[in-house]
């Protein structure tokens, strides 16, 4: 299929990415791939779409049956998906859903690589993969701390590079780039915002 | 204090455990990382690291900085080994693009992070040995990578955050003295490694440091995420080099070195190796470096990647690093992930400290190699 | 690895042969460092220490430290055209470019012409990427080879148009 193809699953589907605007990538539905057509076996509806694109596969599941999906990666049969790279998220404010987990699964046996994607409500939580693999530990606490994005059966969700106490959640893209006054760090370093007829000059002699 | 009641204080003295906090400024951290351990006597019963002093919002910054202004940045995640991350930021938008690069930037990217990784693993035996008492070895490895500084000053401009490559190659082509300097190096590395290695291989304090200290079986650290020489010194042939080739790298001879117990000798064996397969890989470039022009010729002025995303990963002396990279066809990234070695890395810590000893959980921040730079962000 | 405990044999054990095989090595140096020349920096010699500030050290052709805005050496005046790409390409927005639109006289004619009026550069926050000169259609702004940028106030790392037209002052100390 081609890219301008309006039956492509991946535009239908909650694949937000893959806008069909011309100067966009080849996307490629992944129709003669050996996993996908496993996948889409056991799984069924689960599996919103599948495609290739530069080169790589991306497989958007329905967000309930994600990790019974990356158990089966990581255990299934013969396909040992045993390295875990990954754990993020992109929000797209305009989307529904607006949040997309993002994990990448990588064998170190067969060196075959997979990315899953699901989307997910601004909200609502996601199973845990930290029982399937330990890795996704911190990368889950990360993806809490910068997105707000909760992950049931953690058993540690708390912050990791923001210190306890801070508001928002910066990857979101309502999180404004500049300063902006702060609680936290008000109270903890006692750093208040400049008044508004501060002398950005820095002509300040100390 | 008054309340020193005989009751209270033989409640002192009843607890076992205690609470120690190390870092966050504390030399062997190489950085700013806070550790906080819990102790019965000199024996770790558990851990946990306090990160993101050194968090600056990378990520964020990068969605609202356009594509040529992301390349410092990298240079800044990892800073010891800034030429590796500037070449997974290039390579991602390059593939996102469908850039061909000339095959002269191919292998002078490849001289570059080679140069760079074991710039990297000499700073990374340097510290590691400082922190278990054998000094000489940081000021020899410290000269040895003053050599490949100089060759970055010259080359790129900068010694340390060398900005060296843009996205479609390089900036500038060699310096007219780059391939002397760098067989004149590659022709001392080696007898140096050999120094390095007389010193320390068999010396019985660095054995004792070392040996079966913070074992990890191979299963234990795929399931951790480790990458790069941790997870090669448990035994697993896995690097980015092999696994999912980038660049010139299928045109080079050089071996995966591994380790089989898994313990911090291993590890440092293993890095011992991988600076000679560095050397390897240097000398086939120099050797084979093609003529010709050092940037494709069709690369846009305003850069703007087509709509969609890229997961690219390179082996940096760290491990593997990637970058996750969603384009909606704009001049600036819609947002962009970068997958930290050392992050994912440092989270072993608490595996391989526990039921070590205290002064042992400074050897084994060494083992695993963190730049607080990228873990934080 | 095996060999390593084969290694461990009691009379290498005893006789400290692993304490001596490193001191050899380092003594080797000493050794060496008594006879040879003493100028530093050349790596291939037992000394490696360049006597900074006496010996000034000579960094790349391609080194990026102070900024200068270089003028027209037939006329005088700055290359500067303020057309403000420098500051735009800034990651850091460290430069701010000044601009007013002057009548200047072109042989008979008038015309008016957007020239530069004032340029700032905030040294504390560069992290010398390149970017701008990389970027300056005119060769005007240099990353020029001086390192040594250290000032004793905050005020002093913001430099004007008149300090980046000058160049920075270098002190040099007798050996
Ligand atoms: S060197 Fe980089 S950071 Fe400094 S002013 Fe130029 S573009 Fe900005
Ligand atoms: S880019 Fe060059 S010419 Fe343009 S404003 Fe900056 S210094 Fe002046």
């Amino acid at each position: 299929m081609t890219k301008d193809d309006p039956n492509n699953e991946a535009s239908s589907e909650s694949r937000p990415t893959a806008k069909k605007a011309k100067g966009g990538i080849d996307v490629v539905e992944a129709t003669d791939d050996r996993l996908v057509e496993r996948l889409r076996e056991r799984f069924g509806d689960a599996i919103h779409s599948a495609v290739i694109m530069v080169g790589q596969r991306v497989v958007v599941v329905a967000v309930d049956s994600l990790a019974e999906v990356l158990t089966y990666l990581k255990s299934g049969d013969e396909l040992k998906f045993d390295l875990l790279l990954d754990v993020t998220a992109v929000h797209r404010p305009a989307e529904t859903p607006p949040f997309e987990l993002v994990y990448q699964l990588c064998s170190t046996s067969t060196l075959e690589r997979v990315r899953i994607k699901s989307g997910i409500e601004d909200g609502a939580s996601a199973q845990s993969v930290t029982g399937i693999w330990r890795t996704a530990n911190w990368l889950e606490r990360e993806c809490f701390d910068m997105f707000g994005i909760v992950f049931e059966g953690h058993p540690d969700l708390r912050r990791i590079l923001l210190p306890e106490g801070w508001e928002g959640h910066p990857l979101r893209k309502e999180y404004p780039v500049e300063f902006r006054e702060n609680r936290w760090v008000a109270d903890t370093l006692n750093i208040h915002a400049l008044p508004d007829d501060a002398d950005f000059s820095g002509k300040v002699e100390i | 204090m008054a309340s020193d009641t005989p009751s209270a204080a033989a409640h002192v003295f009843e607890q076992t455990e205690m609470l120690l906090n190390m870092g966050p400024q504390h030399p062997s951290t190489h950085g700013v990382l806070r550790v906080l351990l819990k102790l019965d006597g000199e024996t770790v019963v558990d851990l946990d690291c306090d990160i993101g002093y050194l968090h600056r919002g990378v990520e964020k910054i990068c969605e609202h900085d356009t594509y040529p202004m992301i390349t410092p940045y990298f240079d800044r995640l990892d800073y010891v080994a800034a030429v590796n991350g500037d070449l997974v930021y290039v390579e991602a938008v390059e593939r996102l693009m469908g850039v061909e690069l000339p095959r002269r930037a191919e292998y002078l990217r490849v001289i570059l992070a080679e140069l760079q990784r074991i710039a990297s693993h000499l700073l990374w035996l340097a510290t590691h040995a400082l922190d278990i008492g054998a000094a000489t070895i940081f000021l020899y490895a410290f000269r040895e990578r003053e050599e490949i500084l100089k060759i970055f000053e010259n080359f790129t401009g900068a010694r340390l955050t060398a900005h060296a490559f843009r996205i479609g190659g390089l900036q500038w082509d060699a310096n007219p003295e780059f391939v002397r300097d760098v067989l004149a190096f590659l022709d001392i590395l080696p007898g140096r490694i050999d120094e390095y290695e007389t010193i320390l291989s068999e010396n019985r304090i660095w054995l004792a440091r070392t040996v079966g200290i913070g074992v990890l079986t191979a299963a234990d650290a795929i399931d951790t995420g480790l990458t790069g020489p941790v997870l090669r010194g448990s035994g697993v042939a896995y690097d980015v080099r092999r696994a999912a080739p980038y660049s010139v790298y299928p045109e080079f001879d050089f071996e995966i070195p591994t380790g089989d117990t898994g313990d911090t000798y291993d590890r440092y064996l293993v890095r011992m190796q991988e600076l000679r397969q560095s050397v390897r890989i240097v000398r086939q470039a120099i050797e084979g470096l093609p003529e010709g022009s050092v940037m494709a010729a069709r690369v846009p002025r305003v850069i703007k990647p087509p709509a969609g995303e890229v997961f690219h990963t390179n082996e940096s002396p760290k491990g593997e690093i990637g970058v996750y990279l969603v384009s909606d066809g704009t001049n600036t990234p819609y947002r962009l992930r970068v997958r930290p070695p050392c992050f994912v890395n440092l989270q072993a810590l608490k595996q391989l400290a526990v039921g070590h000893l205290v002064a042992d959980v400074v050897a084994l921040i060494g083992t695993i190699d963190i730049v607080l730079g990228e873990v934080d962000r | 690895m095996s060999e390593r405990r084969s290694i461990g044999s009691v009379l290498s054990r005893l006789l400290l042969v692993d304490l001596f095989k490193g001191l050899a090595v380092t003594l080797r140096y000493n050794a060496r460092a008594l006879v040879e020349a003493r100028d530093g920096a050349d790596p291939t010699q037992a000394i490696y220490t360049a006597q900074y500030p006496k010996e000034r050290p000579l960094v790349g052709e391609r080194w990026r430290g102070a900024p200068k805005l270089n003028n027209d050496p037939r006329t005088g005046e700055s290359l500067c055209i303020a057309c403000n790409i420098c500051a735009l390409v800034c990651p850091v927005d460290v430069i701010s470019v000044g601009q007013a639109n002057r009548e200047v006289r072109d042989g008979e004619k008038r015309k008016k012409k957007k020239v530069l009026t004032t340029f700032e550069f905030d040294t504390s926050r560069c992290m010398f990427c390149g970017l701008c000169q990389e970027q300056c259609p005119t060769l005007c702004l240099e990353l020029t080879q001086e390192f040594e940028l250290a000032v004793e106030s905050r005020a002093g790392l913001v430099w004007d148009r008149e300090m980046l037209e000058k160049g920075i002052h270098v002190v040099t100390y007798k050996k």
